[in-house]
């Protein structure tokens, strides 16, 4: 027989011994426990009923509680029962009734949501006990993973952690033994910290930068205007507003609508397919600046193309389905302002007058030529490596159908529709309305938030505020730069690197590609750009050349890749599919290869075309 | 939206090109007095600065990609007056700009002839020319000779706008004193080599340029001109004199120059009669008869000279004294 009245540590007991609660963090019983109420039931009583409202989890101690269904077919004893209130059912689907009398244990569905949302893995094990329960069986357990890499990884934290460390310490010992300026002292450690952060992976991308800016406050570096001047800067605005447009248009289905009505328009072949892809890439470019973010929207049309039959697992056939939609969501990444988050980020880190320059569609027409050279190359290329007998496809009949179950455009639909017109109007006309960039794209945010288009979850979750924060500390350090003029201090490795270029454009374009490799071999993409446009931008000064040619050359070459590690993008196109469907991953790789070669033939080729605008 | 497109279609605008950067001192006073100015016009006005950053001894790319990125800017902003300060810009900018319908240029700080930039013959131009004040450097070179008639050097760089000064300089009747051929050298070597041999035969040295030295014959690098000043006043038996904003902040002794405040006002009162609905051609131009003064008493003692006291009163209350 159970205690009439449970003692609390009985309680906590049996919380903790509760399967569907395994591995939780302590903070996650602690709230269970807060939660937990006891009610005595004598035997044959019903503790609670099918179709009732799932209020609560109830716990026994042992198995006392008979379960049955809607109909009153038995399901057997169980020691827990109201899994209904974790899977999101409203109301049970189980009756339970006490088997002897005793105390059991209910904790409330709205304690239940609150642990819910620190302990996801509880709503896969209640939808797995509902299943066992009706099913009569148990789902056998996946084996565990033996992984070795929690080892590997912890040696290179401590290491990068120990070098964050050292390195600061190590750097002020140098500058005080050297006589070096103490605020350049200060700085150059505080970059070390910040570096190691970064190369060692310590932390997220955006985490080091703003670690920098804290650290320049706290020593009071340089004034608080000047570390904090990129909360005053126009790019931070134009950052939200493209990322908010960006997330309405797939948030509506116009982006999904849009894709859809390409399929129906070219025809229906592979090269075709393969076309759509791209191009599908190419016209999401420009508002939308997370390439991850336009792979995730095409990756689903990809499959429903590998899907075809006549297109075998592996295959060239496949593996071409697989670079279309890589070089669709990755090619066009430098050519908009608006295409790739370190292109805002390097804008920014030009001058007012610049800024003003390359806002609007100059961006796009002084990367004309790239953006003209890598897409032929990539067609070229599938030529070269992907090249087969044409392949049957499937009637577009479905397409057609696809299309007409979308139906006309909803309001939500227009009005998005409408504000991408006006960014893309507004970006082509500024010439006409003088009106910055910046302001239409907040212009535009303002009418979304009004429409009710963007909720207030919208907004948090619309916008990458991580990568916003990354661009304001990385402003942060660049002004602080400029006002320590730390850029001078190196002056002698400027002018020898001005020496060697010696006013050959080519040569710059080397030494970019030097530099970016080596930065891309530590860090991401992001952060690999901005540091090499820091480090590369002085270059500009040195020898007359339009700094914004630096920092494209610079986002051009910090989207190539060598070794898989280094695109976050390859790693979700491999995702893409299981193992067993992967598309032929050595030639893919040696298609990126060639994408390389072809991405610095587009950077020479547009050498004369930049001297023909005056930017080099 | 459509408002403020509108609004700002309708505004007047006026793009200011600087041939320098906005830290330059000549620069700032060119922009503090145009600005100031410009904001009585009563109506508001679209502006856009432009800085072509080509100070010192700019590369031909430097001059290439600036003077397109201006270009551009003129293009795409479309001004109704186009102000450009000092000659690299009038140089670089202005040809293709000059008669254009719909659009007015005013120039200040050119210190070439109007003919030189064909701002003579253009029927959309006016403005303020810069003139070195001669009369005001002889009557300060009287003062210190006591009497004796001197022996006036000259040195310069090898960029043009030295060359300019070195003509207006030449140009004036030294008399009773003795002026020197100009020497223009490329390099700090061999500045130092004739800053010598004039400090030699000279008791005053005119630099008319010195801030587009090459550190080596070779080179492209630019010595700083605060290391040209210093090592020059320190090294010269003869009294350094000049006619730039920034010369005795540079270590030299003596300086009057033409008022860049009045070089910039006078560019924002033109600017404001000609979006009133004057002609530019109707408004001839002017030169420039303010003058600034800066001194360094202590550098001018150094080489057994004086001053009256007005001129180091003036030059305190310009808040150029040294």
């Amino acid at each position: 027989m159970q205690e009439k009245v449970l003692p609390s540590a009985g309680i906590l007991d049996r919380i903790r011994a509760e399967p569907l609660f395994a591995s939780f963090a302590l903070q996650s019983f602690s709230k269970l426990f807060d939660g937990a109420q006891t009610h005595y039931f004598n035997a044959g009583e019903t503790i609670a009923k099918a179709a009732t409202p799932a209020d609560g989890l109830w716990l026994s101690l042992g198995e006392h509680l008979a379960l049955s269904d809607y109909q009153g077919g038995d399901l057997g004893l169980a020691s827990v029962m109201g899994e209904e209130a974790i899977a999101g059912h409203a109301s049970y689907m189980r009756t339970a009734v006490a088997t002897s009398d005793g105390a059991q244990i209910r904790i409330p569905r709205q304690t239940l949501q609150d642990v819910l949302a620190e302990e996801p893995a509880l709503t896969k094990r209640a939808h797995n006990a509902l299943l066992g329960s009706f099913g009569g069986s148990v789902a056998p357990a996946t084996a565990k993973i033996i992984d070795n890499t929690n080892q590997k990884a912890f040696q290179k934290h401590f290491l990068g952690w120990a070098a964050a460390l050292i390195s600061p310490i190590l750097v002020l010992l140098m500058g005080s033994v050297m006589s070096w300026d103490l605020p350049n002292t200060i700085f150059i450690s505080i970059l070390c910290a910040t570096v190691c952060m970064w190369v060692f992976s310590l932390v997220d991308e955006f985490v080091p930068p703003l670690f920098a800016v804290a650290a320049m406050l706290l020593v009071d570096l340089a004034p608080t205007s000047v570390v904090l001047s990129g909360f005053a800067s126009s790019g931070l605005i134009l950052f939200v507003a493209v990322y908010v447009l960006g997330g309405v248009m797939v948030a509506t289905g116009l982006s999904y609508r849009l894709i859809v009505l390409l399929r129906t328009i070219l025809p229906d072949t592979a090269f075709w397919h393969g076309f759509s892809l791209v191009i599908s890439g190419y016209a999401l470019s420009p508002s939308m600046p997370s390439a991850n973010a336009r792979l995730a929207l095409l990756l689903p049309f990809y499959r429903v193309y590998c899907s075809n039959p006549n297109i075998k697992v592996g295959s060239r056939a496949h593996t071409r389905l697989a670079a279309a939609v890589f070089c669709g969501s990755m090619n066009m990444s430098p050519m908009f302002l608006t295409s790739k988050s370190a292109n805002l980020i390097i804008l920014a880190m030009l001058s007012t007058q610049l800024q003003d320059e390359f806002q609007g569609m100059f961006w796009f027409v002084a990367a004309l030529v790239c953006a003209a050279v890598m897409t032929v190359g990539h067609f070229v290329l599938e030529q070269i490596f992907f090249a087969g007998p044409p392949l049957p496809v499937a009637g577009n009949e479905k397409l057609r159908l696809q299309a007409s179950l979308l139906g006309p455009l909803r309001t939500d639909e227009w009005f998005a529709l409408s504000a991408l017109a006006l960014f893309i109007f507004g970006a082509l006309t500024t010439s006409w309305h003088h009106v910055a960039l910046p302001w239409i794209g907040g212009f535009i945010l303002v009418a979304l938030l009004l429409y009710g288009l963007v909720s207030k979850k919208n907004f948090q979750q619309y916008v990458d505020w991580p990568m916003v924060f990354f661009l304001l500390s990385l402003q942060g350090i660049t002004s602080t730069m400029d006002y320590l003029h730390i850029v001078d201090q190196l002056k002698p490795l400027v002018r020898a690197a001005a020496a060697i270029v010696n006013e050959e454009f080519w040569r710059v374009v080397l030494v970019e590609l030097v530099v970016v490799s080596i930065v891309r071999l530590a860090l991401p993409i992001t952060a690999g750009a901005v540091v090499s446009v820091i480090l590369l931008l002085p270059l500009a000064e040195a020898t007359g050349v339009n700094p914004w040619v630096v920092g494209f050359i610079a986002a051009m070459f910090s989207d190539m890749w060598f070794m898989p590690y280094q695109s976050s993008n390859y790693a979700q196109l491999r995702g893409a599919q299981p193992k067993a469907e992967m598309f032929d991953e050595p030639l893919f790789l040696r298609y990126n290869l060639a994408t390389c070669a072809v991405r610095l033939l587009a950077v020479f080729a547009s050498i004369p075309y930049w001297q023909y605008l005056g930017l080099a | 939206m459509g408002l403020i497109g509108f609004f700002n279609f309708t505004r007047p605008r006026v793009m200011i090109i600087q041939s320098y950067d906005a830290e330059f001192p000549w620069s700032q006073g060119l922009e503090k007095s145009f600005r100031t100015q410009l904001k009585n016009f009563g109506r508001p006005i679209l502006t856009r600065y432009h800085y072509m950053d080509l100070r010192g001894a700019p590369t031909r790319l430097a001059k290439q990609t600036a003077a397109a990125s201006a270009i551009r800017s003129v293009e795409q902003f479309k001004p109704q007056v186009l102000v450009v300060f000092d000659d690299i810009a009038a140089e670089l900018v202005t040809p293709r700009f000059l008669d254009r319908p719909g659009m007015s240029i005013v120039f200040a700080g050119i210190g070439e002839s109007l003919s030189h930039h064909g701002f003579d013959t253009a029927n959309n131009v006016t403005g303020m020319q810069e003139s070195l004040p001669m009369q005001a450097l002889y009557d300060a070179v009287n003062a210190m000779a006591d009497g004796k008639p001197l022996t006036i050097g000259c040195i310069r760089d090898a960029q043009p706008n030295s060359a300019i000064d070195a003509k207006e300089f030449a140009a004036v009747d030294w008399h009773p004193h003795n002026l020197l051929p100009c020497e223009e050298v490329d390099n700090f070597p061999a500045w130092k080599d004739a800053v010598m041999r004039i400090g030699g035969k000279a008791d005053i040295l005119f630099v008319a340029g010195y801030r587009g030295l090459h550190s080596l014959a070779d080179g492209d690098e630019v010595v700083p001109s605060a290391e040209v000043g210093i090592w020059t006043e320190a090294n010269s038996q003869a009294l350094t004199i000049g006619s730039k904003v920034t010369f005795v902040g540079d270590g030299f002794a003596l300086s009057i120059t033409s008022s860049p405040l009045e070089q910039g006002q006078t560019a924002a009162l033109l600017t404001q009669k000609i979006l009133s609905g004057a002609k530019a051609s109707d408004i001839p131009p002017t030169i420039g008869r303010d003058f600034f003064v800066s001194i360094s008493p202590d550098r001018i003692a150094k080489h057994g000279r004086r001053l009256p006291p007005v001129y180091e009163a003036a030059s305190r209350a310009a808040g150029t004294l040294q």
